[in-house]
């Protein structure tokens, strides 16, 4: 397997930065209410952190050591301004949905992470994989949690109401404690999968 | 004392950043000025079509001046000559501001009632932009009542488990139309 694949997968999966590294828990927690928001959110951190990844990557020997966290959150700062203000131009709708967190997606604490970790350290090329497989990683992450949620608490998926009035969806799913209790239920589930995979493999 | 090799490493790692803020400032400047237009037209598109909706009959809409009362959410009047008035009202719901849009026609009754941004809970007050809520202004007139079920006469229903946003919604609705009635020197 070459090396940007591996980098790739490592991102999506074994070092998948919401199930493992457990990072960037806030946005996490407060937008995957529906999928439709999960993967607008999903997808537009992934945007930043891949162009984030990349110009860092560029810089990596300009920029200061001292100074690198400051340097680091201009850049992403500036990349989420631009975001910003191309979906509230042409995306109208999305960035009505996504709101509030779009800025927030500058301190994402997995942006900053793989800049430091990561982009800081490695080719320009290598770097944007990274960013493409975290960021994907994340997004998939979204999918899933805001799939639950939203099947859960609203019973709709994407919009489109799936058993309606049959059972009354549980409307603390899509609140901050549905959100954790779902959350930890995810992570539970992989660590168990994982956990017996090694016991499989140690056999 | 600040030797000098330290004076040109601070001079240095200064200018670098610097460099870094100077083109990011520069490139956002950039871009701002081929977006702002297209936001500012966007918004221009989105407030007349929510007015549209909320009073089919208006044609033309005119901004109107009016001082808003001490407390007051009611944040823009527009006067649409015979067919009524649109009012925009931002009343304080459970996340925050609600924006909205009410039309009122020249009998003080509401003609509709659109929500142009809010920040409820999902699957709770957000729910208020449902059309099911919405509609059941339409035909009421000021001093709305807010109920849990079976709504009567200028009352509305709840939406279940969502009472502030709909409280909130309401308040928002009442006071555009006392604020149309008192400019209008209503009867």
């Amino acid at each position: 397997m070459s090396k940007k694949n591996s980098i790739f997968l490592n991102g999506l999966v074994f070092e998948n930065p919401t199930f493992v590294q457990l990072l960037g828990m806030c946005p996490t927690l407060a937008v995957t209410t529906t999928l439709k928001n999960g993967l607008g959110m999903g997808l537009s951190a992934t945007a930043v952190l891949i162009m984030s990844n990349i110009l860092i990557s560029l810089l990596r020997k300009i920029i200061p050591d001292k100074v690198r966290i400051a340097a680091y959150i201009v850049i992403i700062a500036a990349f989420v301004t631009i975001l910003q203000m191309l979906l509230q131009s042409y995306a109208d709708s999305l960035y009505a949905s996504l709101g509030l967190f779009i800025p927030l997606i500058v301190v994402n604490c997995i942006i900053l992470a793989r800049a430091e970790a990561f982009a800081s350290k490695n080719t320009v090329g290598k770097s944007a994989m990274d960013g493409l497989g975290m960021g994907l990683g994340f997004t998939a992450a979204l999918c899933i949690i805001s799939a639950v949620r939203e099947l859960l608490g609203q019973g709709t998926i994407w919009g489109i109401a799936v058993y309606g009035n049959v059972i009354k969806p549980a409307a603390i799913i899509g609140m901050p404690p549905g959100g954790f209790i779902v959350l930890g239920i995810i992570i539970a589930a992989i660590n168990f999968i994982t956990s017996k995979k090694k016991e499989g493999g140690n056999e | 004392m600040i030797e000098k090799k330290d004076k040109l490493e601070i001079l240095r790692v200064g200018l670098i950043l610097f460099a870094i803020t100077a083109v990011a400032a520069f490139v956002l400047a950039f871009v701002n000025s081929v977006t702002e237009p297209v936001i500012a037209a966007n918004n221009q598109k989105k407030q007349e079509a929510a007015m549209k909706s909320v009073l089919p009959e208006g044609t033309k809409f005119e901004n109107v001046e009016f001082t808003p009362d001490e407390g007051a959410s009611v944040s823009e009047i527009y006067s649409a000559g015979d067919a009524g008035a649109v009012v925009m009202v931002k009343p304080k719901g459970y996340g925050g501001e609600i924006s909205m849009a009410v039309g009122i026609d020249r009998s003080y009754k509401v003609t509709g009632v659109e929500i142009i941004s809010q920040s409820e809970t999902a699957g709770l007050g957000a729910n208020c932009t449902n059309d099911s809520f919405k509609e059941q202004f339409k035909g009421k007139t000021e001093n709305i009542e807010v109920v849990k079920n079976g709504a009567k006469e200028n009352q509305i229903d709840a939406i279940s488990s969502a009472t502030i946003t709909s409280k909130a919604v309401t308040k928002g609705v009442n006071e555009a139309v006392a604020t149309v009635k008192e400019m209008r020197g209503g009867e």
